[in-house]
């Protein structure tokens, strides 16, 4: 399976523009949002707290097909993702871009970009970003598609995180989770996942780390909480 | 109008003509602008040809995603013989239209005996004598010929000519259209199998997980063994559970260690 990539996708990117940090992951929905690589934990930490909280410039740039740019994070105008600007502000990146990765009429996911310090990109690293994103994009989507589907009949594949990830840390324990407390509440799946991410929340940690204890079976969420 | 003679103008008075080829423009257009059949909307663009075009009969010929030519549409078995014959020798005037993706002009077709010799005495047999050829092309891209015969010989007037070629271009731009839309429909149907799939499969893990007290692996366990032995896709199982279409209980076998509940860890924090 390991064939199929044909090179790391987020390195090149640090080397050619001015950031501190690149992520890359794939979107498909609320549920289905995946870290493929981050070049630090800084820029894995800002695309699973995007995915946690359902909110932030990945999410705005996915849905409008359009780069988005936060040249300074702690600006207290930033009402687009409330969540977001908070909680981004315990961390240390100032600035941030999101560029959509799409191949025609074709989205497969966001390349989000940040810095250490507050500012804008300037206008050649603006191009170049843009550029790299429809590399990007292609590579991906090439590397989805060609990736062997999971074995109809539950091959050797099947139950493995996706192939064309390079990043160690998956989310499949979340969805695991999402699982048990539909069967455990009679829950609906959007539900399930919404009860996940709401005691994440109010803990004030990661629908991972919730999801890793509900698994391990050392927590349950009871009916009504 | 088929096989009226050159100067339409006699039959067919020119403002009636034009406001009868605007309408069939219209026609097309509308018809690409919402859902249609590729067949009948070349079935259409034959028959209309016939009908506001000096020609006898008409036919059209599409090639495919490899560049195979096929006979999509004809207003006569006559017609259709002869392009078949023209895609099978690979020669004839509607073939040097498709790879050349220019109009083809066969004022006398008894004349080109020598150049086709099997697709010119076929033609004069069927009671064609002249061929307009135009093609169904966008840029550089050609990827059919639509096909006039007539049994005068002659070539066929500018007006008609322009006429003919508005049409095949029209209908050209839809179908380009209609491919690359499907196009895009199958990639995105791919990629959303492809990064939904496994999300999928690990809901439903969980769920047997908790229902029979199972762990992550003997769930998937139960539920790949499931789905060999009946012969169902993994994915669309597990879809079912996630969807609750199928319950826990048809995947474990009975007696799978189902937990009691208050052998469940106490609720914490």
């Amino acid at each position: 399976m390991q064939a199929i990539r044909t090179g790391p996708l987020c390195e090149p990117c640090l080397r050619l523009l001015p950031v501190t940090g690149v992520a890359v992951s794939t979107l498909s929905g609320p549920i289905h949002a995946d870290t493929v690589c981050a070049t630090d934990d800084t820029a894995f930490g800002l695309e699973e707290m995007q995915f946690d909280l359902g909110e932030g410039p990945c999410w705005e740039a996915f849905a409008s097909r359009r780069p988005v740019s936060v040249p300074d994070l702690w600006l207290p105008e930033q009402p687009r993702w409330p969540l977001f600007a908070e909680a981004v502000r315990k961390t240390r990146a100032r600035a941030f871009f999101a560029y959509p990765l799409s191949v025609g009429a074709t989205a497969v996911g966001v390349m989000d970009l940040y810095c250490s310090t507050p500012g804008a990109l300037n206008g050649p690293a603006e191009h170049e970003a843009g550029v790299l994103a429809g590399a990007v994009a292609a590579e991906l989507l090439n590397r989805v598609l060609s990736a062997e589907d999971v074995d109809l009949m539950g091959g050797a594949n099947a139950g493995r995180p996706s192939p064309w990830r390079d990043h160690p840390q998956d989310r499949r324990a979340i969805h695991q989770a999402t699982g048990m407390l539909m069967a455990q509440l009679d829950l609906p799946v959007g539900a399930a996942f919404a009860r996940l991410r709401g005691r994440a929340f109010a803990s004030g940690v990661t629908v991972a780390d919730v999801a890793a204890a509900v698994v391990a079976r050392t927590l349950m969420l009871n009916g009504d909480s | 109008m088929s096989g009226q003679p050159n100067d339409y103008g006699d039959v067919m008075s020119g403002p009636t003509r034009e406001t009868r080829l605007v309408e069939a423009l219209v026609t097309l257009a509308d018809t690409l602008v919402g859902g249609y059949d590729l067949v009948e909307l070349m079935h259409y663009l034959v028959d209309v040809s016939v009908e506001l075009l000096d020609a006898a009969a008409a036919g059209l010929v599409l090639a495919d995603g490899t560049g195979q030519l096929d006979v999509l549409a004809s207003t006569s078995e006559r017609t259709e013989l002869l392009e078949v014959l023209q895609i099978r020798t690979g020669r004839g005037p509607c073939h040097d239209c498709y790879t050349t993706g220019e109009a083809q002009t066969i004022r006398d077709v008894a004349a080109e005996a020598v150049r086709w010799p099997q697709f010119a005495p076929l033609a004069l047999e069927q009671g064609f004598r002249s061929v307009h050829a135009v093609p169904m092309r966008h840029r550089e891209r050609t990827i059919g010929a639509l096909n006039l015969f007539r049994s005068e010989p002659g070539e066929l007037a500018e007006a008609d000519r322009r006429a003919a070629q508005a049409l095949a271009d029209v209908a050209t731009i839809g179908i380009l259209q209609q491919r690359a839309a499907r196009e895009t429909t199958e990639v995105n149907e791919q990629l959303e199998f492809a990064l939904t799939s496994r999300v999928v499969i690990e809901q439903a893990k969980g769920i047997l997980a908790h229902y029979g007290g199972l762990t992550m692996d003997d769930a998937f366990s139960h539920l790949r063994r499931y789905a060999r032995n009946h012969r169902l896709a993994l994915t669309g199982i597990a879809q079912e559970l996630v969807d609750r279409q199928r319950t826990p209980t048809e995947i474990l076998p009975s007696g799978a260690g189902v937990i009691p509940r208050d052998s469940n860890p106490p609720f914490r924090g």
